[in-house]
């Protein structure tokens, strides 16, 4: 099995199997550039400019755990039903991280272009957000309002049905 | 957390409620800007019901969010010796709610029916194709699901022509009817009838509308 480094922001290198590496479509598509260029012998090096160092680290640990042996390449998974309740669970855990840290994943999932991963962190992502309220939101995430007074006001008009339970949420 | 991409903005609201995107719509402006996409709404419409396809577009957009069960139905076509009763026992469902559904008033109504929608439960949309329409004799918006797509693709635009042949065959009788019934001749009544779609209330507001006018100008 052949190996490939990719480097991080911070010129940290990781050594990966390139199938673990190949579930990025970014990196199995420079991989290939690579390879036509440069040949079958050389170390492939993969520098990856908009990843830190964590973030790689963890992304990796996905690309991993999902390419272990009774996953096939193409990412289409014909995994076994205790394998593919196993990787749940994995997928559970691995998704217990702060906030802070879901957003770089996110990023990094979307840049390096990991399709599992971007949807399981999409999930996460989504899974903080659902049943809070705009304010809620907004602190959570550290976004800002920047609706005028009169069109908040008429898009929270717009939608009453779906605010009426923020005050029960409020007093939770 | 401002700086996401908008393709994955589309894919985390996908994952959340019909109630949580409308209320998220008053979070930011790019957020607001995100979630109006049609795009957002049908994938939490398919993720809410588990739908595997969808088809059409609703009348009103609002419809994707606020999609209850009751908009949900199977199209039924009938065939002439079938009563409201054999629907409903094929379809395990109530009588009442069928006619209900369908505007129906009495049994023998079923007659004028090409086809009836029947109520489905929550269980049966799960991996179902779906198709937005809006049906003319019902009145209603409705969500008709199927186990074919293709059957969803091809079958309405037939049912939408049976509709006009009833209309031209029907038309005669209803310009006699408005004809007799506001004391104008029948190509007048025709001309009404055409110009309101073929709808006899608003042919007769029309033709007081336009005779109001008439002797206003007198």
């Amino acid at each position: 099995m052949r190996t490939v480094i990719l480097r991080s922001s911070d010129g940290a290198d990781h050594i990966v199997s390139s199938e673990a590496a190949s579930l990025s479509r970014t990196v199995q598509s420079l991989l290939e550039e690579l390879e036509a260029k440069e040949g079958e012998e050389s170390p492939l090096i993969v520098p990856l400019p908009n990843v830190c160092d964590c973030t790689l680290r963890k992304v990796l640990q996905y690309c991993i755990q999902h390419t272990e042996p009774g996953t096939n390449l193409t990412g289409r998974i014909h995994v076994s039903e205790t394998r593919r309740r196993d990787l749940e669970v994995w997928d559970r855990n691995y998704m217990l991280v702060s906030t802070d840290e879901l957003y770089h994943l996110v990023m990094a999932a979307h840049y390096l272009n990991v399709p599992g991963l971007l949807e399981l962190c999409c999930e996460g992502i989504a899974n903080l957000i659902r049943g809070k309220s705009p304010q809620h939101v907004r602190q959570h995430f550290g976004l800002v309002n920047n609706f005028e007074k009169a069109e908040e006001e008429d898009i929270r008009r717009t939608n009453l049905w779906a605010l009426v339970d923020e005050k029960e949420l409020a007093k939770k | 957390m401002d700086d996401l991409d908008h393709e994955v903005l589309i894919n985390i609201f996908s994952h959340v409620g019909p109630a949580d995107v409308a209320r998220l719509r008053a979070v930011c402006r790019t957020w607001d800007a995100v979630i109006q996409q049609a795009e957002v709404a049908r994938a939490v419409l398919k993720r809410t019901w588990g739908i595997t396809d969808l088809v059409g577009y609703p009348r009103k957009k609002s419809l994707y969010l606020v999609a209850g069960l009751s908009h949900f139905a199977i199209q039924h076509t009938c065939r002439y010796w079938e009563s409201l009763t054999s629907v409903a026992v094929h379809y395990n469902v109530d009588v009442a709610a069928i006619r209900v559904l369908n505007n129906l008033i009495s049994e023998h109504s079923l007659r004028s029916r090409q086809y009836v929608f029947v109520p489905v439960q929550r269980e049966q949309i799960r991996g179902k194709a779906a198709r937005f329409i809006y049906d003319k004799v019902v009145d209603r918006d409705l969500i008709i699901i199927s186990d074919n797509i293709d059957k969803l693709l091809a079958g309405t635009p037939e049912c939408e022509k049976c509709q006009i042949a009833i209309l031209d065959d029907g038309v005669l009788k209803l310009s006699q009817l408005l004809g007799r019934g506001l004391r104008i001749d029948e190509n007048t009544a025709k001309f009404y009838l055409a110009d309101a779609g073929g709808d006899l209330k608003k042919a007769i507001k029309l033709f007081e509308e336009d005779r109001r006018w008439e002797f206003k100008g007198q």
